[in-house]
């Protein structure tokens, strides 16, 4: 598997901070993954992402990005292959409608007008706002905002999308809204994710995890390996998902649930069909 | 509150409408001097057929822009009386209670408010037909020679156009902070002025420090986009300058031609 991000050994400590925001942080990103980061507040989790978009240079080790050691000199190379999602749908809004915005980074790169037409078109027929291209940010929700700040980042047809927090600002529906649409751009253009959040409801759809905890790296694997470690994610301000800890408290009252169910869905379709497979049991 | 600043363009598909920005704006400019070249019954007439053959073009409701006239309607109105009160020409048309009314007067107080209120249209018309994006892009491209003596012209219409984008933001903003500071008993309504001046620094005190959050964080979503200025950068609004413009270009030079041919 080809590794599209690798970070080694990397350290940062914050100017007139006496503790390291990182320690010694090391972990692969291979092509075509959806890694999460999660971690509480003052995980090291933002600072991480602010050293793998060059906003931060760290204070030791190296980053490197699609086979180019990220420093000084080759930042803007680096940000050329990489696409990143904000936390604030508003403060990334910079065009005065939805294809200005989109436009916006394509501009930045030179690429010519009819060239920028097709990506445009593209870009927001893939995130689903190609009925939106004329309208003001002012008209639209924050998760259609958010879908608008990915078609943005998608035209410049990055190898790498970063999710910074993109959800954290946004109602139910809208965090459902660009999960969905992340998860069907990965399908279609195997393209790499790594999103950082301090919500485990985001876990689950991810390949791998890294739990971030007072800046280093305290647990990685499968979103199931993770969450075999509950106690000690609860232990690190983490709130496990709702359908996790109900499995696990109908388990603890001899409800037979097979699995600790990560995702509502798979939740509920056991518990439907759970009646039946009981009297299937007390049949036989 | 939305409707203050932006809301005054009006949607259409006129000619006017699609006219390129930078014909609308030149239009304008020159407007504003060739109207001074009138000044008898002929000139004002043939000025006033214009500008109402732009409105009729226009296909804009009378009423937006009776509109857009009303706050400076009683300018033009104190011009007139000002002048039909103060001017000592011509022969007495009426005197009462000591004071006299010559003709001349109310001939110059009826041509300087039409002036006036010929200028008004004209510029209501523009921003009543021209989205703030397009001027700003007008702005742009009219204004590019000056980048020869270092003038920042790009950044000075991408300043622009990220403003008109944030005004809507921030005033949303504005409302939820005043509802805020309202909810935790600040009153923004009554009292005497130096009270209500004071009150002001609860809203606008957060309100800077949000805009300079946004500001910072719109920087680095800009930087991380590929931003770096202006040079080697291309344009998706593209402004076209088609037949009709240069038409309208040559009118105007005709209307300066025939006013300057009239005027006494």
């Amino acid at each position: 598997m080809e590794v599209v991000v690798r970070v080694e050994n990397v350290s940062f400590q914050y100017v007139n901070e006496q503790t390291y925001a990182l320690q010694n942080v090391s972990f692969q990103v291979y092509k075509g993954e959806w890694v999460t980061i999660v971690g509480h507040n003052g995980s090291g989790k933002s600072t991480l992402a602010k050293l793998l978009i060059g906003l931060l240079p760290p204070t030791s080790g190296t980053i490197h990005a699609c086979g180019i050691s990220l420093n000084e000199k080759t930042v803007w190379d680096v940000r050329k292959r990489l696409g990143i999602v904000f936390q604030n749908p508003d403060n990334q809004f910079v065009g005065t409608t939805v294809q200005d915005d989109v436009a916006f980074g394509l501009e930045n790169r030179g690429v010519p007008k009819n060239e920028m037409e097709k990506r445009i078109k593209d870009a927001l027929q893939k995130v689903g706002m190609e009925n939106f291209a004329n309208d003001e940010p002012h008209r639209l929700s924050g998760g259609q905002k958010q879908r608008v700040a990915i078609a943005s980042a998608i035209a410049l047809q990055p190898h790498i999308i970063i999710l910074d927090e993109a959800t954290s600002m946004l109602d139910p529906s809208g965090k459902r809204e660009v999960l969905q649409v992340i998860q069907s751009l990965r399908h279609e253009h195997d393209m790499t994710v790594i999103s950082i959040t301090h919500d485990l409801n985001e876990v689950a759809k991810a390949d791998r995890v890294i739990v971030m905890n007072k800046g280093r790296i305290a647990l990685e694997g499968t979103p199931e390996h993770i969450f075999a470690h509950g106690a000690k994610l609860e232990e690190m301000g983490l709130d496990l998902p709702f359908s996790l800890q109900l499995s696990q408290r109908l388990k603890e009252n001899d409800i037979p649930i097979t699995t600790d169910h990560l995702t509502m869905e798979g939740l509920v379709s056991e518990l439907w069909t759970l009646y039946s497979a009981m009297s299937n049991i007390a049949t036989k | 509150m939305n409707n203050m600043i932006i809301g005054k363009y009006v949607p259409g598909d006129s000619l006017i409408h699609r006219l390129d920005p930078r014909t609308k704006l030149l239009l304008m400019f020159i407007y504003v001097f060739i109207v001074f070249l009138a000044n008898n019954e002929w000139t004002y007439g043939v000025l006033t057929f214009f500008t109402c053959a732009l409105l009729f073009l226009s296909r804009i409701k009378l009423s937006f822009i009776i509109k857009g006239l009303k706050p400076v309607l009683w300018v033009i109105v104190f011009t007139f009386l000002l002048h039909v009160l103060f001017t000592k020409e011509g022969n007495i048309v009426f005197q009462w209670l000591g004071i006299e009314v010559y003709d001349k007067a109310i001939q110059q107080g009826a041509f300087i408010s039409l002036r006036f209120l010929l200028l008004i249209v004209v510029t209501t018309l523009l921003t009543l037909t021209t989205t703030p994006i397009e001027v700003t892009d007008g702005m742009e491209s009219l204004l590019s020679p000056l980048k020869k003596w270092n003038i920042p012209v790009h950044e000075l219409a991408l300043m622009m156009s990220i403003s008109l984008r944030f005004i809507p933001t921030l005033m949303e903003e504005t409302e939820k902070i005043m509802k805020a500071q309202m909810a935790r008993g600040v009153d923004f309504a009554s009292g005497p002025l130096s009270e209500r001046m004071k009150a002001m620094t609860a809203l606008l005190v957060p309100l800077f420090i949000s805009a300079f959050k946004r500001a910072e964080e719109l920087a680095v979503a800009m930087e991380v986009r590929g931003y770096r200025g202006g040079n080697g950068r291309t344009k998706w609004r593209e402004l076209t300058w088609r037949g009709i413009d240069t038409a309208f270009m040559i009118l105007l030079g005709f209307l300066a031609i025939v006013l300057w041919l009239l005027r006494s």
